[in-house]
């Protein structure tokens, strides 16, 4: 696409994400809109690790419920407002995954899907039985939410849905440029090169770890930001933001629109945010079977589409564009 | 043997186990610049090993690989190329999802920029680098012949493509030592004759080039020095004709 044509699209949809909730009737809707910007920063985060150096955090959630955590019980006696708190919880967030990452990564892909899964659900362990800390199963009841100070009135207290998802929007935007500015660049083609063989990586001077590092705390960090944002939002932190439900609609999402591809991923966000309350309306779905559901489509996907959906517009978009010829291999 | 040029490679008493299998016992040679030496030897008698423990893919058990003088046992495989010795792999290894050319590209990406937010940023320097290894790229993808199908992805080449492109990558950096293990196994008669030629012409233009076959007569021609292996213990080295009509080298390949 020419880079032109493309800034003009990223425009139209910046406009487009700025007039929504401008048509939204209700709280609800709002709320709907909401969900699925956070969906979306939470798929991008999962997929700089999964979808770009394949490897398969299963415990990605630990960094948005520890991060919402941190912004809970550790940035109001710091006495820090609501970019502080997002702040303090990436960097939190980066420096656990860093941490985490070195030990992880020593081990095998598949150890490392399961060793992050057991973090997880160690994590929620913890969240639920440290009492003094968390509340436990009462949770960490009323994070204080943010403050903004605008010239010439007072300080004014964020309470109102339609402001937060315009505190989320910028987080969304930093959350596209980072992914888009990692996966495009260079260290984008070191990425592909550590995920489709990492032998021949090393051979050429790549160090696999580093890369896998990069990714996973970049991942972290937004993901962390997100925590944060949630806890301000809710005003409420519990042990279920650490749960392994979340990591199954991470996959469905990623895998369904397809990992790697900022597009297929976005696409996967937005209509498993949406889907589901189309569905509300046309018929009642009970939330357990949503989850079958969800697992039935996934299985049907990755069977018949194992490049997601995304794949399906890169073929359209191939067709637009008339098919470009390529040369054929010449036998050798 | 060639005392007015200095050895770039020096491998000492290299000493490789494997769960009681001895891979590589006792094996020292030295490989001089410019020169095209040939590591041969029967199936499993420890050549691929050697490359895996020259280029840090393989944890040395015993002895030392000096480079430029310099220590290079066990370094981390990525620190060993980037010091400028270059491999390619016996199981030909492409990336599969990457263009040829982009596959080219990886090749020099950590040379030419180590700072992360440089790359990040995409900074002017960075699109001048990128623009000239694309023209190195291209020369080299032109002279193996892959030039036209440059926007092809890798899984999609033939197997003798592949090892070409393989082939083209490791130049990619210019290094200073380049090891080939049977860059032409596998691939039809015309190609391997192409191959060899490419090797030669690379030698001839003063590249140091360590080969790996196990087809004696195919590096006869092309070999200035010849080391053979045999499980693991180095039976012979020194000029192709000596090597030829060495006794142990006889009963090792024709058992006589
Ligand atoms: N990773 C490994 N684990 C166990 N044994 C190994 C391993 N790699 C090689 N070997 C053994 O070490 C010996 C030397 O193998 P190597 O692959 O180095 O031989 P080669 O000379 O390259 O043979 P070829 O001509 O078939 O490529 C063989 O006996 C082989 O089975
Ligand atoms: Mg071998």
């Amino acid at each position: 696409m020419k880079r032109g044509v493309q800034i003009v699209l990223w425009l139209l949809v910046a406009g487009f994400l700025v007039i929504l909730p401008q048509l939204a009737t209700t709280n609800y809707l709002v709320n709907v809109m909401i969900t699925t910007v956070m969906w979306i920063i939470f798929a991008l985060s999962f997929d700089l690790s999964a979808g770009h150096v394949g490897a398969v955090s299963l415990g990605h959630p630990v960094f948005y419920g520890v991060g919402a955590y941190v912004t809970a019980l550790v940035a109001p006696s710091l006495g820090l407002d609501f970019i502080g708190s997002l702040l303090l919880s990436a960097f939190a967030m980066g420096l656990l995954a860093l941490v985490s990452g070195i030990a992880f990564f020593r081990i095998s892909e598949v150890s490392f899907a399961i060793g992050t899964l057991g973090a997880l659900i160690i994590a929620q362990l913890l969240a639920n039985n440290a009492y003094d800390i968390t509340g436990g199963p009462m949770c960490t009841q009323n994070v204080p939410r943010p403050v903004l100070h605008i010239p010439g009135s007072g300080p004014v207290t964020v309470v109102e849905p339609v402001h937060y998802y315009y505190l989320l929007l910028p987080l969304l935007g930093l959350a596209i440029l980072i992914y888009w500015r990692l996966t495009q660049s260079r260290i984008g083609r070191a990425f592909a090169a550590v995920r489709q063989d990492e032998v021949r990586a090393s051979a050429m001077g790549i160090y696999p770890k580093r890369y896998k590092l990069l990714a996973f705390i970049a991942g972290a960090a937004i993901i962390g930001a997100l925590g944060s944002f949630q806890a301000q939002y809710i005003t409420v932190v519990c042990p279920s933001e650490l749960t392994i439900s979340y990591t199954l609609n991470l996959l469905i999402i990623v895998f369904v629109g397809g990992a790697g591809s900022m597009r297929g991923v976005i696409l996967g966000a937005v209509l498993f945010s949406l889907l589901p309350r189309l569905l509300e309306i046309v018929t009642d779905v009970p939330p357990a079977w949503q989850q079958l559901i969800y697992g039935l489509i996934l299985l049907i996907v990755i069977r018949f589409l194992p490049e997601g959906l995304d794949s399906l517009i890169e073929r359209a978009l191939q067709r637009l564009r008339g098919t470009r010829t390529e040369a054929k291999p010449d036998a050798a | 043997m060639q005392p007015e040029r200095p050895p770039v490679l020096q491998i000492q008493n290299l000493t490789k186990h494997f769960l009681g299998v001895t891979a590589l016992q006792d094996v020292s040679f030295e490989l001089y610049e410019g020169e095209l030496l040939s590591l041969i030897g029967p199936n499993g008698s420890g050549k691929t090993t050697l490359f895996n423990c020259v280029t840090g893919f393989l944890k040395i058990d015993g002895g030392r690989v000096l480079f430029k003088g310099e220590d290079i046992s066990n370094l981390r495989p990525d620190k060993i190329a980037l010091k400028g010795i270059r491999r390619t792999f016996q199981d030909v290894r492409t990336f599969p999802e990457m263009t040829v050319l982009e596959n080219m590209l990886a090749a020099v990406q950590q040379h030419q920029e180590e700072n992360l937010i440089a790359r990040m940023l995409g900074t002017s320097r960075i699109h001048h680098l990128e623009h000239t290894a694309t023209e190195r790229a291209r020369e080299l993808l032109d002279m193996v012949g892959l030039d036209n199908v440059r926007h092809l992805e890798a899984r999609h080449l033939s197997y003798g493509q592949r090892k070409l492109l393989e082939f083209a990558t490791v130049l990619m950096p210019d290094p200073d030592v380049i090891m080939l293990d049977e860059p032409a196994a596998g691939v039809s008669g015309e190609m391997v004759t192409h191959m060899m030629n490419h090797i030669l012409n690379l030698n001839r233009q003063g590249k140091t080039i360590l080969l790996v076959e196990h087809n004696m007569r195919l590096v006869m021609d092309i070999s200035q020095r010849i080391v053979v292996l045999d499980y693991g213990r180095k039976i012979a080295d020194g000029l192709p004709r000596d090597v030829r009509m060495d006794e142990k080298v006889r009963e090792a390949y024709f058992g006589h």
